[in-house]
C-alpha cells in the first residue's frame, strides 16, 4: 500500500522516523507513482531554491544609517581588510607554517644550485674530451662557487662574451698559486 | 533595552548585522515585493529596538523576529487583498487592464516566476514553506514559531508543495 503523499514530502526533508526510511526507500523503488510524487515535489523545491531573492544589502545600509541619525545609534567601526581578524584551528595554522617553511626552504635550496645545461661533447685525437656547457649568468661569483663544487678537478675554461665590457675595480693584487689554495 | 549588559546577549547592532539578511529574505519570500519587505524589516528591528526585556540569544531573537514579520506581514496581507479584489473590479469593467499572453510568457521566464506562484498561495500556506525552504528550519521549530504541532506543520509543508505544483502546470499551459 502506497504512503500518502505528506509522507512522501516528509521523506523529502529527512523529517521521517529513522525505523520508516529504508520501508518508504524499498517502497519507492518498486512504485513508480510514488516516485513520480516525489520528483515533483523535488522539482517544486529545487525550482524555489534556484531563484536568488533580491540583494538585502541596500534596504540593510538605508536602515542603518537611518537609525543612526534617528536613534542616535552608533556602529562599531569596519575593520579595513589589513585588520581584520581570522581564526585558524591550531593544526591548521602549524601544518599551514610548515608549508610555508618547506616551501622557503625548497626555494631557497634551487635559488642556490646553477642549472648547467650540456650542449656539447667533442673528443680530440690527443685523447682530450671537451665538454662545452653553457650557463645563464648573473653573478660571477656564483658562478665560481658553482664550478667549483660541480667540478673541482677539472680545468675549466670560460670564454666570455667578445663584446664583453669590463671595469677594472681595485687594485690587482698578484698572489702565489700555493698562498692563493691556503687562503681557501 | 540594555543589550550586551551581559556578555552573552548580543548587542543590537550585532543581531541586526547578523540576521538582518535572514529576516529580508523571509519578509520577501512571503509578502512578495522588495519594498514591502524592507518595511516589514525596519517595523521589527524597530519593535527589537524599543522591547524592554532583551532576548537570551541570537537563535531566539531570530525566532521573535520572524514572528513579528509574520504578523506584521499578515496585515499587509489582507490590505493587498482589498487591493487585488479593487483591481479585479478594473478588470472587470475594463478589459484593458487584463494581463495579455506575453506578459504571461515574460513571467513565466522570468526569474520571479516562482515568487509569483507564491504569491498565489493561501498567507496559512506560504508562510509555513517559506519559513522551511528560506529560513532553513525544521518541523519542530516552524510549528514552535507558529503554534502548530509538527504534524500540522508536515502537512502543510507537503500542501504548500502541491498547490505550487499546480499553479505552475497550470500556467504552463496558458503560455502560447
Amino acid at each position: 500500500m502506497c504512503p500518502e503523499e505528506h509522507i512522501l514530502s516528509a521523506y523529502l526533508d529527512g523529517e521521517v522516523e529513522p525505523p520508516w526510511r529504508p520501508r518508504i526507500e524499498d517502497h519507492l523503488r518498486d512504485c513508480a507513482s510514488c516516485r513520480q510524487a516525489l520528483e515533483e515535489m523535488q522539482w517544486v523545491r529545487e525550482r524555489m531554491r534556484a531563484q536568488e531573492g533580491p540583494d538585502h544589502r541596500p534596504a540593510l545600509e538605508r536602515f542603518r544609517t537611518e537609525l543612526s541619525l534617528r536613534r542616535g545609534l552608533t556602529w562599531p567601526a569596519r575593520l579595513g581588510f589589513w585588520r581584520r581578524k581570522v581564526s585558524i584551528p591550531l593544526p591548521v595554522a602549524v601544518l599551514a607554517a610548515a608549508l610555508i617553511f618547506l616551501l622557503g626552504a625548497s626555494l631557497l635550496l634551487l635559488q642556490s644550485r646553477m642549472e648547467f645545461r650540456r650542449m656539447s661533447i667533442k673528443r680530440e685525437p690527443s685523447g682530450v674530451t671537451e665538454v662545452h656547457v653553457a650557463a645563464p649568468i648573473e653573478d660571477l661569483e656564483v658562478l665560481l662557487k658553482a664550478l667549483d663544487k660541480e667540478m673541482p678537478t677539472r680545468e675549466i675554461v670560460i670564454t666570455l662574451p667578445k663584446d664583453s665590457r669590463f671595469l677594472i675595480m681595485g687594485e690587482p693584487k698578484i698572489l702565489r698559486a700555493a698562498d692563493f689554495i691556503r687562503s681557501q | 533595552m540594555i543589550r550586551g549588559a551581559r556578555p552573552e546577549v548580543p548587542a543590537f547592532q550585532e543581531v541586526y548585522e547578523t540576521l538582518y539578511p535572514t529576516i529580508y529574505r523571509i519578509a520577501f519570500r512571503i509578502c512578495g515585493n522588495q519594498g514591502a519587505a524592507e518595511d516589514l524589516c525596519q517595523e521589527a528591528f524597530i519593535k527589537l529596538f524599543e522591547r524592554d526585556q532583551s532576548l537570551p540569544d541570537l537563535e531566539q531573537t531570530k525566532y521573535w523576529l520572524i514572528r513579528v514579520v509574520r504578523n506584521i506581514a499578515l496585515n499587509y496581507e489582507k490590505r493587498k487583498a482589498r487591493e487585488r479584489k479593487a483591481y479585479e473590479r478594473l478588470e472587470q469593467i475594463n478589459p484593458r487592464y487584463a494581463e495579455s499572453g506575453e506578459a504571461q510568457l515574460l513571467r513565466q521566464e522570468d526569474a520571479g516566476f516562482i515568487q509569483w506562484a507564491l504569491d498565489r498561495l493561501p498567507f496559512s500556506l506560504r508562510v509555513v514553506i517559506v519559513l522551511k525552504e528560506y529560513g532553513g528550519m525544521n518541523y519542530r521549530e516552524i510549528g514552535s514559531l507558529l503554534g502548530l504541532s509538527a504534524g500540522n506543520v508536515k502537512v502543510r509543508v507537503f500542501r504548500a508543495r502541491k498547490s505550487l505544483a499546480g499553479i505552475i502546470k497550470e500556467e504552463a499551459k496558458h503560455v502560447p
